[in-house]
C-alpha cells in the first residue's frame, strides 16, 4: 500500500468563508489511529473536519483520504464516516429507520441494510431503542445514534465532531474505549474535543489549531518537548525531598523546586529535562536518595493547549 | 450501461424517495399544502350547507336556479379549477413542495446526511424531484377529485 493511500493527507490546505479565514495553508499527514483535534472555537476544527468529508472544498490546496480526493463522493463517502457535531435529524422518524434510510442509499440490499443497522445500533448499545423516536431520545441517546449511523457503513475513516458532547460519564468511557478499538483496528479516528483529560487518554496524536493555523502537531510527548520557551514540570517523589530540592537550586536551568504538600515529592520546573535526569542520578548515587517515581507533571495535552494557545481557549 | 451500477442508482433513488415520501406526508411543515389543497373542498361544503339550509326557506324553493345540475356544478367547479387551482393552489403549493425539498432539509441541518452518502449529485437531486412529483401528484390530484 503506497503511503497516499494510508494516510489523510492536506498540501498547502486554506479555506475562506468570503473574507473570514477557516484554515490557512494547512499541510498535514494524518496516519491511522485516533487523531485529537483540539483548538478554541472558531479554530477550524470543523472546518477540518468538513473539508476531509467533502461537504466543503478547499479554497486553494489539495486534500487526498486515502489516496481518493474529496470531489468524488461515490468513493468517498464509503471510506468516511462523519458524527456531525448538529443535534438534527430528520423529523419522525425512530432511531431504525434513520439509520437504515441512509444505508440505503448506499446501493445495498435491504437484507444488508438491516443487518448492518442492527449490528451498529448493537455497538452503541440502543438495540432496545431503535424502534422509538429519535426525537423522545436523552441527549445521549441522540449522540450515540448519530455515532451510530457514522459508523453504520463501516468506514475506514471516522471523523467526529465533540462526539463526548452530553453523555454520561459510563457511556463517555464506553464512547472512549469504541474510539480506541476503531484506533487499534487500523482505522483513521479523527476526534474534535474539548474535554482535554480524555483526549488526552486516547490519542495517538493531537493537532494544535489556533486561528487557523496548525499551533503544533505529532505525539503529545514529541509536542511537548518542543515547547522550550515553557520550563518541564517533573514530579519526583522520593524519601528526602527537603535535600533534593536544596540541591536542585543550585543549578541554572531550575527555575522553581517546591516540596509537595504532603512532603514526600518534589515539583520542579525546568529548562533543561536531560541535564536534571543527569543530576538526579548523581543525587541518587551521591546519598542513596530513595526515588519512588519520576514524572513529567506537565507532558498532556491541556498543558500544551495552554502552552501554545493560552488560557482564553481552555474550556476544561 | 453497467447492469449492478443501474441497479445501484434506482436503489439509492427509491431510498431518496422513501424518505422524502416519509417527510412531505408526515412532517409539520407541509400542513399548509394540505390546507391549500383541501381549500375548495371547505368551500364546497360551506355551499352545500348554505344551500341545504336554505331550501328549507319559501324563498329559495320558489327559484329553480338554485336547485343542483351537473351542467351548472361542472361550471362552477371549471371556474374554481381555472381560478384557484392552476393560478394559486398549485402554483404556491409546488412552490412549497418542491422547495421544502432542499431548502427545508437546511434548515432543519439534516441536509449533510445525505451528503455523506455515497451518490452522485444528480442521484439525489432526481430522487428528490421525483419525491416532490409524487407529492405534488398525489396532493393535487386527490384535492382536485376529492373536490369534484
Amino acid at each position: 500500500m503506497s503511503e497516499s493511500s494510508a494516510t489523510i493527507t492536506f498540501a498547502n490546505v486554506s479555506r475562506f468563508y468570503g473574507e473570514v479565514l477557516g484554515i490557512n495553508k494547512v499541510s498535514l499527514a494524518i496516519p491511522p489511529g485516533i487523531t485529537s483535534l483540539v483548538g478554541p472555537n472558531g479554530s477550524g476544527k470543523t472546518t477540518l473536519m468538513n473539508l476531509v468529508t467533502g461537504l466543503i472544498r478547499p479554497t486553494q490546496g489539495e486534500i487526498s483520504v486515502l489516496g481518493v480526493p474529496p470531489n468524488h463522493p461515490e468513493k468517498l463517502c464509503r471510506l468516511v464516516g462523519y458524527c456531525a457535531q448538529f443535534d438534527a435529524f430528520p423529523k419522525g422518524m425512530t432511531g431504525y429507520q434513520f439509520i437504515y434510510s441512509f444505508l440505503r442509499m448506499y446501493g445495498w440490499s435491504n437484507q444488508e441494510c438491516d443487518q448492518r443497522t442492527q449490528s451498529s445500533l448493537q455497538l452503541v448499545g440502543l438495540q432496545d431503542a431503535a424502534n422509538r423516536h429519535v426525537g423522545a431520545y436523552s441527549k445521549g441517546m441522540r449522540q450515540r445514534v448519530k455515532l451510530a449511523q457514522a459508523i453504520a457503513h463501516d468506514p475506514q475513516v471516522v471523523i467526529l465532531d465533540e462526539p463526548l458532547n452530553g453523555l454520561d460519564p459510563l457511556a463517555r468511557a464506553e464512547a472512549l474505549a469504541l474510539f480506541r478499538q476503531w484506533g487499534d483496528q487500523g482505522r483513521h479516528v479523527i476526534v474534535s474535543s474539548h474535554i482535554l483529560h480524555e483526549v488526552d487518554r486516547i490519542s495517538d496524536q493531537v493537532i494544535l489549531l489556533s486561528q487557523g493555523y496548525v499551533v503544533a502537531e505529532g505525539q503529545i510527548h514529541s509536542v511537548r518537548s518542543e515547547v522550550k520557551e515553557q520550563p518541564m514540570q517533573i514530579e519526583v517523589r522520593c524519601d528526602r525531598p527537603g535535600m533534593l530540592a536544596s540541591r536542585l537550586f543550585l543549578q541554572d536551568h531550575v527555575v522553581e523546586a517546591k516540596v509537595s504538600p504532603d512532603g514526600k515529592g518534589v515539583l520542579l520546573r525546568t529548562k533543561d529535562a536531560d541535564g536534571f535526569y543527569l543530576l538526579l542520578n548523581q543525587v541518587i548515587l551521591d546519598s542513596g536518595l530513595e526515588v519512588e517515581s519520576v514524572a513529567p507533571a506537565d507532558d498532556d495535552v491541556n498543558s500544551v493547549y495552554q502552552y501554545l494557545i493560552g488560557a482564553e481557549g481552555a474550556t476544561v | 450501461m453497467n447492469p449492478a451500477l443501474s441497479s445501484s442508482w434506482t436503489r439509492q433513488i427509491g431510498g431518496v424517495m422513501r424518505l422524502e415520501l416519509k417527510k412531505a406526508f408526515l412532517s409539520k411543515r407541509g400542513w399548509w399544502i394540505y390546507c391549500l389543497a383541501l381549500g375548495p373542498i371547505v368551500l364546497t361544503l360551506i355551499h352545500w350547507l348554505v344551500f341545504r339550509s336554505a331550501v328549507f326557506t319559501k324563498s329559495i324553493q320558489s327559484q329553480r336556479h338554485m336547485s343542483h345540475s351537473l351542467g351548472e356544478d361542472s361550471l362552477v367547479f371549471a371556474a374554481l379549477f381555472m381560478f384557484y387551482y392552476l393560478r394559486a393552489g398549485i402554483f404556491f403549493g409546488c412552490m412549497g413542495i418542491f422547495s421544502n425539498l432542499f431548502r427545508g432539509e437546511m434548515l432543519e441541518k439534516t441536509l449533510h446526511y445525505y451528503f455523506l452518502t455515497p451518490m452522485r449529485r444528480e442521484m439525489l437531486v432526481a430522487g428528490k424531484y421525483l419525491a416532490g412529483l409524487v407529492v405534488a401528484l398525489v396532493v393535487w390530484i386527490g384535492g382536485v377529485a376529492v373536490s369534484f
